[in-house]
């Protein structure tokens, strides 16, 4: 797994519970959005991070969010 | 009056022998006509290309992957996939250049092109569309939605 992937399910874990969108989540780590999307599949799949709609807990529109698993 | 000679222990029986022939002989030739369909996978993440290539050799494609996009169209031409999975930003040429020059092709015309990208900008969305792109997906995108996608534009007619 990618650094970038390692540092994305660190912040995931480090923000619940609230929920970030993928542009707050990126702007809150200094990274683009399009990277966070592209290692997301990975966090999903091999870390166990769950895809959901949710309004996000900074900008308030609702959108895909990271949140760990139940 | 003489009966039918009893099978050996470990010998099948008839009604098991003609059971074997039926169920195992006739898909085996169906299958022997029907070639496996081909998916090329040009993503520059290793560890998504690794993980999409995965799922779908375990769901019986031929998986055929690219880092880059001038390797995505050499492997097009080579191939001749039935569907591609593109990245958009990969080295050398972007996902979108890599469709143009696939769908400007006469053998790769009529592949199939879903452009997976995490760039959500409508202007993306038109240019991968106006290169000839057959769909515009989002990331992330989980391996079985995405084969619900490939299904789906494998069975749609191709045009003449």
């Amino acid at each position: 797994m990618s650094p970038l992937a390692q540092r994305i399910a660190h912040a995931v874990y480090q923000n619940s519970p609230h929920f970030y969108c993928f542009t707050c989540l990126a702007a809150q780590q200094g990274v683009r959005e399009h990277d966070v999307r592209a290692v997301a599949l990975i966090l999903i799949v091999r870390v166990g991070l769950q895809l959901v709609r949710r309004v996000c807990s900074r900008c308030q529109r609702s959108g895909e969010a990271l949140v760990p698993q139940r | 009056m003489t009966s039918a000679p009893r099978p050996q222990a470990g010998e099948p029986t008839r009604r098991l022998r003609r059971a074997q022939q039926t169920s195992l002989s006739r898909p085996r030739q169906r299958r022997s006509t029907r070639r496996p369909p081909v998916i090329l996978i040009a993503d520059d993440t290793t560890d998504t290309r690794d993980l999409y290539a995965e799922y779908f050799d375990a769901r019986g494609f031929t998986v055929v992957t690219a880092r880059d996009g001038v390797s995505a169209v050499q492997a097009a031409l080579e191939h001749v996939p039935d569907v591609i999975v593109m990245d958009l930003a990969m080295p050398q040429i972007d996902g979108i250049s890599a469709i143009r020059r696939i769908k400007a092709d006469a053998r790769t015309l009529r592949s199939r092109v879903i452009l997976l990208t995490g760039y959500l900008h409508r202007v993306v969305e038109w240019g991968a569309l106006e290169a000839g792109a057959d769909l515009f997906l989002t990331k992330p995108c989980l391996p079985d939605v995405l084969e619900g996608y490939v299904n789906r534009l494998r069975r749609r007619r191709r045009p003449v």
